[in-house]
């Protein structure tokens, strides 16, 4: 990544949304496909962007003592960058209430994703206690 | 002379062995001495001369090489690297989280909804919470287990001053030595060797559950069991070295530039009770040197093998766990670094406890050796 590519995701960005409030005014049933597709190619992008990163970042865990628990921590930050994107995408389609369940589900995942983290942690400290 | 040597390592197999009020006669000491060299711990074992294994005699010869700056030079040394080398992987473990983290962080903040920024927040706290307290539960089982064999060995010693002192008439001495050493003792084991984990885990547990969510405000009440737990320990080891200065009466070395220079080091190095070890170390340096002058060298030279490798570990871990916790306040991972501060409260709790039992097992085997002096001459 440069500033090349910097400067064309800002164009393309800009291009999209001149699109969409064109096709908003000429054809209002077009707009939130639209929307969609512009969001949905953002996604595309930026997960393409962040993959050498997290490349990186699996790749520092992984070979420390903390291997066992990466799938966690990815784990957690995908289905947090999922979920944000998603309930966007609903508020970007007017459902706001429908974007509150989605996250709601994406903590819920992410706590169950912690549970086996969580009772392995409780057990030792009642190993200790007890 | 030589009676006193193969005498004390006649009742240095005593230790090992369960707690018995009769001393051994002097006809099996070949036997004895090689069951007393198979009962030392194969960690302690390795660190030994190879000559100490080849009978009585030979073992004599062995302890002059102990005695030497060099061989403790090179143990200490050995220690050191062998520690860095196990402690080195998990430290650039933890660093590691702590630099996805901070990455996870920077994502977090844009993400619009708080509760998937803290679930986020949770799963990176959760996942470096397990892997330290794991760390750390090791850490406590093995400093129970160093203190439940230092306490053995001084359990086992108990019964054969008293029964030396009351062979040689002092029978109220014998009842007093032994009544009060073992109403210290026990009060040490219980603090120690069976409060000391509980302890440790409530304030790890503590420590964590502060760490995982900001709502848990229980920092103030891991503070509090610490320092209760600092107090009582500090009481029930003022009492025992009373009881043991009253009994030895070692006149402490005198100072100079190198015991202040100790004493300094020791008060920084050791957390809670640092000036209190530093103050002994003129009376352990006179203990050392009287023991070192009537053959209980070898006794000596077996402890401190077994006190130096844990608290070494222990001591670098905590060096460590420091250096993160600042690596941690310069990523701005401030949850993580109150976490990591916590837990090196608790390791420094456990290096007191090693230092001050270390300190008070090396005065006993002193007194024991007293003692067994006055049999012997």
């Amino acid at each position: 990544m440069n500033v090349i590519d910097t400067l064309k995701i800002c164009g393309i960005a800009i291009l999209a949304a001149i699109c969409v409030s064109v096709v908003k005014r000429i054809n209002s049933t077009f707009d939130v496909p639209m929307r969609l597709a512009a969001a949905i190619a953002f996604f595309g992008l930026v997960l393409g962007m962040s993959v050498p990163l997290f490349g990186y970042l699996s790749e520092l865990v992984s070979s420390s003592e903390l291997a066992a628990w990466q799938g966690v921590l990815f784990g957690a930050v995908g289905i947090a960058f999922l979920t944000h994107v998603t309930a966007e995408i609903c508020r970007e389609c007017g459902e706001g209430s429908l974007s509150g369940y989605v996250e709601l589900a994406g903590k819920i995942e992410i706590l169950i994703l912690c549970l086996p983290l969580v009772k392995e942690l409780l057990e030792e400290v009642e190993r200790l206690v007890g | 002379m030589w009676v006193r040597i193969v005498f004390f390592l006649a009742a240095i197999f005593l230790m090992c062995l369960p707690v018995s009020a009769e001393t051994e006669g002097l006809a099996d000491v070949e036997a004895e001495f090689s069951q007393m060299m198979t009962a030392i711990p194969d960690d302690v074992a390795k660190l030994l001369p190879d000559s100490f294994f080849d009978g009585p005699l030979n073992a004599a010869e062995g302890l002059d090489g102990t005695l030497e700056p060099s061989f403790w030079w090179n143990v200490v040394w050995g220690e050191l690297t062998f520690g860095m080398r196990s402690v080195t992987p998990i430290l650039l473990s933890i660093l590691a989280v702590l630099i996805v983290s901070a990455i996870v962080s920077t994502f977090k903040d844009t993400l619009r909804s708080e509760a998937l920024s803290s679930a986020v927040g949770l799963a990176v706290s959760v996942v470096i919470v397990s892997f330290l307290v794991k760390n750390a539960v090791s850490h406590i089982e093995a400093v129970t287990v160093y203190f439940g064999r230092l306490y053995d060995v001084c359990l086992a010693m108990l019964p054969v001053m008293g029964a030396i002192l009351a062979m040689g008439g002092s029978g109220m001495a014998a009842v007093a030595t032994h009544g009060g050493f073992l109403l210290v003792l026990g009060a040490l084991e219980a603090f120690v060797g069976q409060a000391f984990g509980g302890i440790a885990g409530m304030s790890l547990a503590m420590t964590a559950a502060n760490a995982v969510s900001v709502k848990f405000r229980l920092s103030a009440v891991a503070r509090a069991v610490r320092k209760c737990f600092g107090i009582f320990f500090g009481v029930i080891t003022a009492a025992l070295g009373f009881i043991i200065s009253l009994k030895i009466g070692i006149a402490a070395a005198g100072d100079s530039m190198a015991m202040r220079g100790a004493k300094i080091f020791a008060s920084n190095a050791i957390p809670i009770v640092g000036s209190a070890v530093g103050d002994s170390l003129k009376t352990l340096v006179t203990a050392l040197s009287y023991i070192k002058s009537v053959s209980g060298a070898v006794g000596i030279v077996v402890i401190l093998l077994l006190v130096l490798p844990v608290f070494l570990n222990i001591w670098l871990f905590r060096a460590g766990l420091i250096l993160l916790s600042g690596a941690a306040e310069m990523l701005g991972c401030d949850r993580e670094r109150d976490l990591l501060s916590g837990v090196v409260s608790v390791y420094g709790y456990m290096l007191a406890v090693v230092a001050v039992t270390a300190v008070i097992f090396i005065i006993m085997i002193t007194l024991f050796s007293k003692t067994a002096l006055a049999f012997g001459g």
